[in-house]
């Protein structure tokens, strides 16, 4: 098993040829030109002017609000990643009855419509904390804790356990271990997770507007209600476009600091142990009845505002699950069995384009050095663009034929899958990375050319990532994250457009089938999460 | 080596597989999902906010037998709400999503107008409504089909148990009794809030209303980003646990009250403050650079006509713009059409709508 | 000295050790030979304080381990897969436990050149641990293991798998350093030429 001489050693990349290079670049490449950067591309042309974006940058009221996204940013980064790495470590570490169902529960609020479960969470706060900064904090750290424990999660499970041990026996207590060897091995995958986290809260719409209420504004913010509220797209396309090219030079950077710092880890799966000692045993206990309790809390509070008819507990709502009419003659206008249905079928579509691109794209990141670095930046800045940005470029760009697609159903699991396609892409890496280079070798002598031993032998080490990586596109799916709500439905209403819907009538009944729907929206989530991974992971 | 063509079907098996799934979900989906293209001739698409109904309700039925008569389909498509409807509708001027868009309010209808999203069409009904509503735009680009009033709502158990006297007037607002009880909305993110603005600047004048919220101020107003935040969490006499027993809302909010709630009341637990309201007239009109011009001006007239202006109230909560309607039991006992609500020009909003909202940030949020 | 006394441990309802007492004298290398799944890796890891057993004593030098958690111990271990760390390089690794006992730099520096002249590897500090051949790997594990002058050194398989060219070298010179460290060493191996050729003693089981 272990190579001999350090004087040959064989770089199988180098070997594959560049026709197949180029195509494994081409067919991702065009798939992100043709629904990110040509939709973006049309409505900055169409609405920005030199003038409008001078004028923004100048414009005092809109420094500060930069700033504090900024500083919200930051901070909401730093609380998840700090509250999440334990339970990352520990999640991936242990075995105990019951941790696949808590790692499911953790990626719930993921993909919960932001503003329903924000709604949830402010009957939740006590009031001195209403509209403050640190509200915002707790409920984004609420969000996107699922990040760091999926990514970290994943990042430690690389690390084999011998190296844990010899830790200890060279001296080093566990806490010693954590820092000194475990914490340099995740520095990867924490600074991918705290891209991804900063990209999401400096991008927070829902969350900024409800729980820090009015005099509390994010870019993100502004852009839209200048774009839909105001009628300045303009101006919120010049809004829009600084934000894109500062998180564009954010993430530049951290592609660079990150490559730099990445340790090729040569192991196979973990293993995972039960915990042995009282302490061991102390710290999965507290971990998992921390993140019962953190994160069931607010969702606890959804469900039950599904039950509470004016001010009254009433099973109301959920009697009439599956109808409009709530009395004769009397209808909330929306069907939410159909929109269930509507929500799985979208779910379906992401999914598989998610994971065909994405994996696709993982393996010209994988194959080509420069020029993968380039693609694997492009399929982020989807995250870093604003949802009215994207949605309104898709609105303008494909209206006439031969691509008059916007009012097709299949744009919206595609729009779904550009935020999801990073995620994959990330994960998967991490798999494709972690490869011992005498494979290659191994299967070269048995008469196999570079590219099918990379597809045989490294795709069917794929199924616990893809499995993990389909996951998480189905999580966003059903979430509808950004530019997808914006997209016109014509009777093709999926949950979030129907919770929406629902939310914004008048009456007790309407709202309280909303958070009916949001609730069977949260458990949707975590059966099909759930059983997903519970087959791969 | 092996052979080129052995090597081509295992290299791309899973990407067959992948294929093959995706295939599956198109098909699976197809089978369930409407037709979206309005290709046929001989179907209308009516672009509208998420608050219509797609279905189910007597509003759809009326469409249904619209449908009957003149052979025309009429597919609902939900824009988001008003805001982002009215920009999706400027950025797809001339290349529109639909043939019909109904919502478009009064404080928006003048921008509309500027950035050309109409056709101009005189309706066939045209006598039959409302003629302060008609005569608000003087060459028919689009068509009034229903009205409102922003108001102040009030919880009736809190005044009464409280022996308060409810506020008679927006100079009300600012009285000592009062400090501390309503909840208002951010006019640069809600529509009832803006409308609300507007009615204290109608009140006061373009050089007090500035003075007006500073004492609102002082009397601590509570102000929410949305209507959904102000009305449910806010206020008392909703569903919600709120403190504020004064919230800006709409006349028809007491009808939806009492309707709504399980099992039904016939008196409101809220009532309306009618010298506070603002009046939001809604538009519907026909989308430049549709290719239906006439069936859409068949879908004009039956949208003011009798048979779907009478299904309006009860399901959209507004009154209908045609006059002579009869309205529910419901509506008559929880609210009355204000005659004397606030009004401004649409063309004056337009102009001075950004300055108005800038100014009240400066008061009221800094 | 190293002294093991009726040490018993169960996984499940699988008797794996039975009462196990040997002892080995200071300097001395015992090799425990037996075949694969006897026991003998989980042995290793109750002398080393990464498991604990059901029952029976560890001691060294006369003082009673048993209870001492592993970083206390002060006992090298060489793993078979050698589980350097790949984050640093190879004086980072070597020098990891002389850092845990709080050595100076300058001293840190002096034992790292030293080991690796002990293992015949000098002037191999600054080299990445991903570009070591597997020799070379386990030398380096075997001279991190020697560093901070463990109470006792343990090797797990230090000769399985690799080639047969590496491994007569290997075992050459594993002696060599053996003899020279001096320090009190149990390896278990299932080849009995490695056990007669390393070890003073050997303990057999099944």
């Amino acid at each position: 098993m272990d190579t001999d001489s350090s004087a040959i050693k064989i770089d199988t990349k180098n070997q594959i040829s560049s026709e197949v290079r180029f195509t494994f670049l081409l067919i991702p490449a065009a798939f992100l030109a043709l629904f990110f950067t040509f939709p973006v591309f049309k409505i900055f042309s169409k609405v920005l002017s030199i003038n409008g974006v001078l004028e923004t940058l100048t414009d005092e009221q809109i420094l500060k609000i930069g700033l504090f996204t900024i500083s919200q940013a930051l901070l909401s980064t730093f609380a998840t990643l700090f509250l999440g790495v334990i339970p990352a470590i520990v999640l991936s570490k242990y075995e105990f009855r019951g941790r696949r169902a808590i790692g499911a529960l953790v990626l719930i609020p993921f993909m919960l419509p932001t503003v329903v479960a924000a709604s949830a969470f402010v009957a939740l706060l006590p009031e001195k904390l209403h509209n403050t900064l640190a509200a915002i904090i707790i409920v984004h750290i609420f969000f996107n804790i699922a990040v760091v424990v999926r990514i970290v999660g994943l990042a430690f499970a690389q690390i084999p356990k011998g190296i844990e041990q010899s830790a200890q026996t060279l001296g080093a207590s566990s806490i010693e271990t954590f820092f000194k060897v475990h914490f340099r091995l995740l520095t990867s995958a924490l600074i991918s997770s705290a891209v991804v986290i900063f990209l999401f809260t400096f991008t927070s719409f829902g969350v900024i507007q409800v729980i820090g209420g009015p005099t509390n504004s994010t870019l993100e913010v502004e852009v839209a209600r200048n774009a839909l509220v105001l009628g300045d797209v303009s101006k919120a396309a010049a809004i829009s476009v600084i934000q894109l090219i500062f998180l564009s030079a954010v993430l530049g950077m951290s592609f660079y600091y990150s490559k730099r710092n990445n340790v090729i880890l040569k192991s196979e799966d973990q293993v995972r142990s039960r915990p042995e000692s009282l302490r061991e045993k102390f710290l999965v206990a507290s971990v998992v009845s921390a993140i019962i309790v953190a994160i069931s809390i607010p969702i606890i509070a959804l469900i039950s505002s599904s039950f509470r008819l004016g001010g009254d507990w009433s099973l109301f709502a959920w009697r009439n699950w599956n109808a409009s009419e709530i009395r004769p003659g009397l209808s909330t206008g929306v069907d939410p069995m159909s929109s269930i249905v509507t929500s799985i079928q979208f779910m379906m579509a992401s999914v598989a384009i998610t994971l065909a691109i994405g994996l696709i794209a993982s393996i010209a990141i994988f194959i080509n050095g420069r020029a993968g670095k380039i693609l694997d930046l492009g399929f982020a800045l989807p995250l870093a663009t604003s949802g009215v940005t994207l949605g309104f470029g898709i609105l303008i760009s494909f209206s006439y034929s031969p691509i008059d697609w916007r009012s097709n159903w299949w744009i919206i699991p595609v729009g779904h899958s550009l935020i999801a396609i990073p995620f994959v892409i990330r994960i998967l890496l991490l798999k494709l990375r972690v490869r011992p280079s005498t494979w290659p070798q191994a299967a070269a002598t048995l008469g196999a050319s570079p590219i099918r031993s990379l597809w045989t032998i490294d795709i069917a080490r794929m199924r616990a990532p893809l499995a993990i990586g389909a996951g998480v596109a189905a999580a966003i799916s059903l979430g509808e994250f950004g530019a997808t709500t914006l997209l016109t439905r014509t009777g093709t209403e999926s949950m979030p457009i129907a919770i929406g819907n629902l939310v914004s009538q008048t009456g007790d009944i309407p709202r309280a089938q909303g958070f009916m729907l949001a609730s069977i929206l949260a458990v949707v989530t975590g059966i099909v999460v759930f059983s997903i991974e519970y087959k791969n992971a | 080596m092996p052979a080129e063509g052995a090597l081509l079907r295992s290299k791309f098996r899973p990407l067959f597989l992948i294929v093959i799934l995706i295939v599956v979900a198109i098909l699976a989906t197809s089978c369930g999902t409407s037709d979206q293209s309005s290709s046929s001739s001989k179907t209308l698409t009516l672009v509208t906010y998420d608050s219509f109904p797609e279905k189910d309700t007597s509003l759809n039925e009326a469409l249904k037998s619209f449908e009957k008569e003149s052979g025309i389909k009429v597919k609902i498509a939900n824009a988001g709400d008003t805001g982002t409807m009215l920009s999706k509708a400027i950025l797809t001027a001339g290349n529109p999503e639909g043939d019909v868009i109904w919502g478009i309010d009064n404080a928006s209808i003048a921008l509309a107008i500027e950035e050309e999203i109409f056709q101009p069409y005189k309706t066939k009904n045209f006598e039959k409504i409302n003629t302060n509503l008609s005569n608000i735009l003087k060459d028919n680009e689009a068509t009034p089909v229903d009205y409102g009033d922003v108001c102040i709502n009030y919880d009736i158990e809190y005044f009464a148990s409280n022996k308060l006297e409810v506020p008679q007037s927006l100079s009300d607002l600012t009285k000592p009794e009062y400090k501390g009880l309503l909840a208002v909305q951010n006019p640069a993110s809600s529509s009832p809030g803006l409308a609300f603005l507007m009615a204290t600047i109608v009140e006061f004048g373009e050089d007090n209303w500035q003075e007006f919220w500073k004492d609102l101020k002082e009397n601590n107003v509570e102000v929410g980003e949305s209507w959904d935040d102000t009305y449910y969490q806010s206020f008392s006499g909703s569903s919600g646990d709120g403190q504020y027993p004064l919230v800006v809302s709409y006349s028809t909010s007491p009808v939806a009250e009492a309707l709504f709630s399980e099992p039904p009341v016939e008196i409101s637990p809220t009532g309306n403050i009618d010298s506070t309201c603002f009046r939001q007239v809604e538009f519907a009109g026909i989308l430049k650079g549709t290719e239906k011009t006439k069936q859409a001006q068949q879908l004009i007239d039956f949208l003011v006509s009798e048979k779907f202006q009478k299904e309006i109230p009860l399901n959209l909560f507004v009154y209908p713009a045609a006059e002579n309607i009869e309205l529910d039991r419901a509506f008559t006992k929880n609210s009355r059409i204000i005659e004397n609500s606030y009004q401004i020009d649409p063309k004056l909003i337009e102009e001075n709508r950004k300055d108005w909202i800038e100014t009240w940030t400066q008061i009221v949020l800094r | 000295m190293l002294s093991v006394n009726k040490v018993t441990k169960s996984f499940e309802t699988n008797l794996v050790l039975d009462e196990l007492s040997f002892e080995v004298p200071s300097g001395e290398t015992l090799a425990v030979l037996g075949p694969s799944g006897c026991g003998k890796s989980t042995l290793l890891k109750i002398i080393a304080g990464l498991i604990s057993p059901d029952q029976g004593k560890i001691e060294l030098n006369n003082v009673d381990v048993t209870k001492v958690p592993t970083h206390k111990r002060n006992i090298g271990f060489v793993f078979q897969d050698n589980q350097l760390f790949p984050h640093l390089n190879v004086s980072g690794n070597i020098e990891f436990g002389l850092k845990m006992l709080g050595w100076k730099k300058r001293l840190r520096q002096v034992r790292v050149a030293e080991l690796l002249d002990l293992v015949g590897l000098s002037g191999f500090e600054e080299r990445n641990i991903s570009e070591l051949s597997g020799g070379e790997a386990k030398r380096i594990a075997l001279a991190r293991s020697l560093a901070p002058t463990p109470k006792a050194l343990l090797l797990d398989e230090p000769l399985t798998g690799l080639d047969e060219e590496l491994h007569d070298q290997l075992m050459v010179d594993l002696n060599n350093i053996l003899n020279q460290s001096q320090t009190t060493t149990v390896l278990v191996t299932h080849d009995r030429s490695e056990a007669h050729n390393l070890a003073d003693k050997i303990l057999e089981m099944d």
